[in-house]
């Protein structure tokens, strides 16, 4: 069953083009990764799926039914975690996760069981009367999920929901999307974190400047540049490392440098590991690790744009 | 029932935020003890006037005119002269004429007390030594009749404008600062109202609101409900500690007094969220409510008592629920109290259409 569908989807503000001519299909059951840069038209595309913005043409289909026709059925069915923290601080874990669930119509014994629920689900059982004022980061992140999921949406929209939060909480939060899936919830997940998408979706969109440029699996996606592999180098320290240099030799495309992992991004066909090494090694550049990797979807969207996901 | 629970969640949040409770309950109450204490003076009916004449005439069977006599030879001490008059019509016109401060009528039923339309100061003094004399006289049964009444005549159309005894009592400065703050309190419960909306897109909850399956209306409805109940039960909890610890007075109406201020709630809600929706950024709907309510305070008799409430200060809210509240405390006066009801309803409908029509036509909240 396709619980959402886009057709022909375009957002204009004033001359420019946020969302271009987007079409799109959400099965029942499906992590759909929407990838794309700042700016991209995620959350755009995602307002206007959850009628927070008008479309200026197109249609949106929730469970088969056109939005605009049927918008609180369309509403009903809809879970949004805004990629802004949207909590009441004055209120308590608790009141704010009720508030919002009561929105939807639950009342009474349901109301709390659910709400319960939803706040066991992201790890804040203990917190029910802490005020999320004093939360850090993560926990406030948790918090606005739960705002989103207590009253049970079968398509549970997040928009960029792990951003600035540690490692933990992320992992944490992946698991439980999962989970959420597995307990039948479809998800819209929106990140530019390809690793985060690669981990989690079972099937991806990659947008730029508000349209579709590719569509399909991790495995479909990953197909488009199966000519390239990466080669990931640790070093010691990056100090010496000059990037023009490494990209004078045979093949190599790009060059990333991550702290103090070195991404080379290159020809599958040209075999010049052993001219790479030689160039860290004259320059006595520790090397503490090689791997060679093939491509992921930091590359697919490179290949296809010209430019990293992340600038 | 969304409704229901958007005001709860207002009343909630209005109520933990200890600067909103400060300027609601805790300044108010502080400025109305410090005025009334400071004030106490000023308020007491010391001013020295120069002489002043009375007209009287007595109807041959008056019961108390023995004691009539007794109170006129007593105020002459107090300067206030009292001559006899020859007929009823000539004296009022005198009256009229300013060259008299009133015009005493006795007869077996009571007293008539006649004044200038425009109150003087000599009349209200006179007005209150009857006053005084009509008190002691019922309480020490002297008068010879069940129970003596001053009526006080307007002369123009020579209605009966207060008509029992317990008219006219003065306001003390507890008494009138007591209302005049809880009146200004609420006012300024505009400046909350302002943010009612920007609030929830600041925090970017408007877009769980909007995405929620509720209508606008419903979400617009609940926070006005919200505001004006919470900020209701701050004026009550004023008016609570004003009236049993202070010892306040708010009258015998107390039930239509509250009715009064819970229409200046609801207009102070509406002129909030109008300002609110019509200006760019919160920023400069602060700077306009803080002109607003810097202006309506200045000509208002918030901090002072305004003798005369006419003409354009009339068109000053603070000065019209003011106006309605002493009306129905000290005059047993419905009218002003009516035409402020009205008004506050009017005028907030109309805010709160515009705000409705505004909103409507944007995109989220
Ligand atoms: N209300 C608006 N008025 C004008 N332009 C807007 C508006 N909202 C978004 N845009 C523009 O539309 C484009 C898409 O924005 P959008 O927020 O959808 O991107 P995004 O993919 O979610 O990016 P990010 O990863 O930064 O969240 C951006 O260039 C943005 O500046
Ligand atoms: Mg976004």
């Amino acid at each position: 069953m396709k619980v959402l569908e886009m057709k022909g989807l375009t957002k204009k503000f004033g001359d420019f083009i946020a969302v271009d001519n987007v079409t799109l299909t959400v099965a029942e059951g499906e992590i759909f990764g929407f990838l794309g840069p700042n700016g991209a038209g995620k959350s755009t595309s995602i307002h206007m799926i959850s009628g927070l913005l008008r479309s200026t043409f197109g249609q949106i289909n929730i469970l088969g039914k056109d939005i605009v026709k049927h918008r609180k059925f369309a509403k009903m069915n809809i879970g949004i975690v805004p990629q802004d923290l949207a909590i009441y601080e004055d209120l308590t874990v608790y009141e704010n996760v009720k508030f919002f669930a009561g929105l939807y119509g639950l009342r009474g014994s349901r109301l709390k069981e659910q709400v319960a629920e939803a706040l066991e689900f992201v790890g804040l059982s203990d917190k029910h009367n802490s005020y999320p004022i004093n939360f850090s980061g993560g926990m406030k992140r948790r918090l606005n999920i739960a705002c989103a999921i207590a009253h049970r949406p079968k398509l549970l929209i997040m928009d960029e929901p792990t951003v600035g939060i540690d490692p933990q909480t992320r992992n944490y939060i992946l698991d439980s999307i999962k989970k959420l899936n597995k307990m039948g919830s479809t998800i819209i997940y929106t990140s530019h974190y390809m690793e985060e998408v690669e981990e989690i979706c079972t099937r991806i969109a990659i947008v730029d400047h508000g349209k579709v440029i590719v569509e399909g699996t991790k495995e479909q996606l990953q197909a488009v540049v199966t000519d390239k592999k990466d080669i990931w180098i640790e070093v010691k320290s990056n100090k010496n490392i000059r990037a023009q240099e490494i990209e004078k030799i045979k093949g190599v495309e790009s060059i990333q440098i991550d702290e103090r992992v070195i991404k080379i991004h290159s020809d599958m066909d040209i075999n010049n590991l052993n001219q790479i090494i030689q160039y860290f090694l004259s320059n006595e550049i520790e090397i503490r690790s090689v791997e060679e990797k093939s491509s992921n979807l930091e590359n697919v969207f490179l290949t296809l744009t010209g430019r990293n996901l992340r600038d | 029932m969304n409704i229901v629970s958007i005001a709860i969640k207002e009343m909630k949040t209005s109520f933990r935020n200890p600067t909103t409770l400060f300027f609601a309950l805790g300044l108010p109450v502080i400025l109305i003890l410090a005025l009334g204490t400071i004030f106490l003076d000023s308020f007491k009916s010391t001013i020295t006037i120069g002489d002043m004449k009375v007209l009287y005439m007595e109807q041959p069977n008056t019961p108390f005119s023995k004691e009539f006599q007794m109170f006129m030879n007593e105020a002459s001490n107090s300067k206030v002269f009292f001559e006899k008059a020859e007929n009823p019509e000539d004296s009022k016109k005198k009256v009229e004429q300013n060259s008299y401060d009133g015009y005493v009528e006795l007869n077996k039923h009571g007293i008539y007390f006649y004044q200038n339309d425009n109150k003087t100061i000599g009349g209200n003094v006179i007005q209150g030594m009857l006053n005084t004399f009509v008190d002691q006289s019922n309480l020490a049964n002297s008068a010879k009749v069940d129970q003596l009444v001053l009526m006080t005549m307007d002369m123009k159309d020579d209605y009966i404008k207060e008509t029992t005894i317990y008219s006219n009592k003065q306001p003390r400065a507890i008494d009138y600062f007591s209302v005049s703050m809880t009146t200004m309190m609420i006012l300024f419960g505009t400046a909350n109202a302002i943010h009612l909306i920007s609030e929830e897109r600041k925090r970017n909850t408007a877009d769980r609101l909007i995405v929620a399956p509720i209508t606008k209306l419903e979400i617009f409805l609940g926070k006005i409900f919200g505001s004006v109940f919470i900020n209701t039960f701050y004026f009550l909890v004023v008016i609570v500690i004003s009236k049993y610890i202070f010892n306040a007075n708010w009258g015998a109406n107390l039930g239509v007094v509250i009715f009064v201020l819970i229409t200046e709630v609801f207009l102070a809600t509406s002129l909030g969220v109008i300002i609110g929706s019509i200006t760019k950024s919160a920023k400069v709907a602060n700077s306009v409510i803080q002109v607003v309510a810097i202006v309506t305070t200045i000509f208002s008799g918030t901090f002072y008592k305004m003798e005369d409430i006419s003409g354009v200060f009339y068109l000053n809210p603070l000065n019209w629920v003011n106006e309605a509240i002493l009306d129905l405390i000290y005059a047993n006066d419905f009218s002003t109290a009516t035409l402020a009801i009205v008004l506050n309803i009017v005028v907030s409908l109309l805010f709160l259409l515009v705000t409705i029509t505004l909103l409507h036509r944007r995109e989220g909240l």
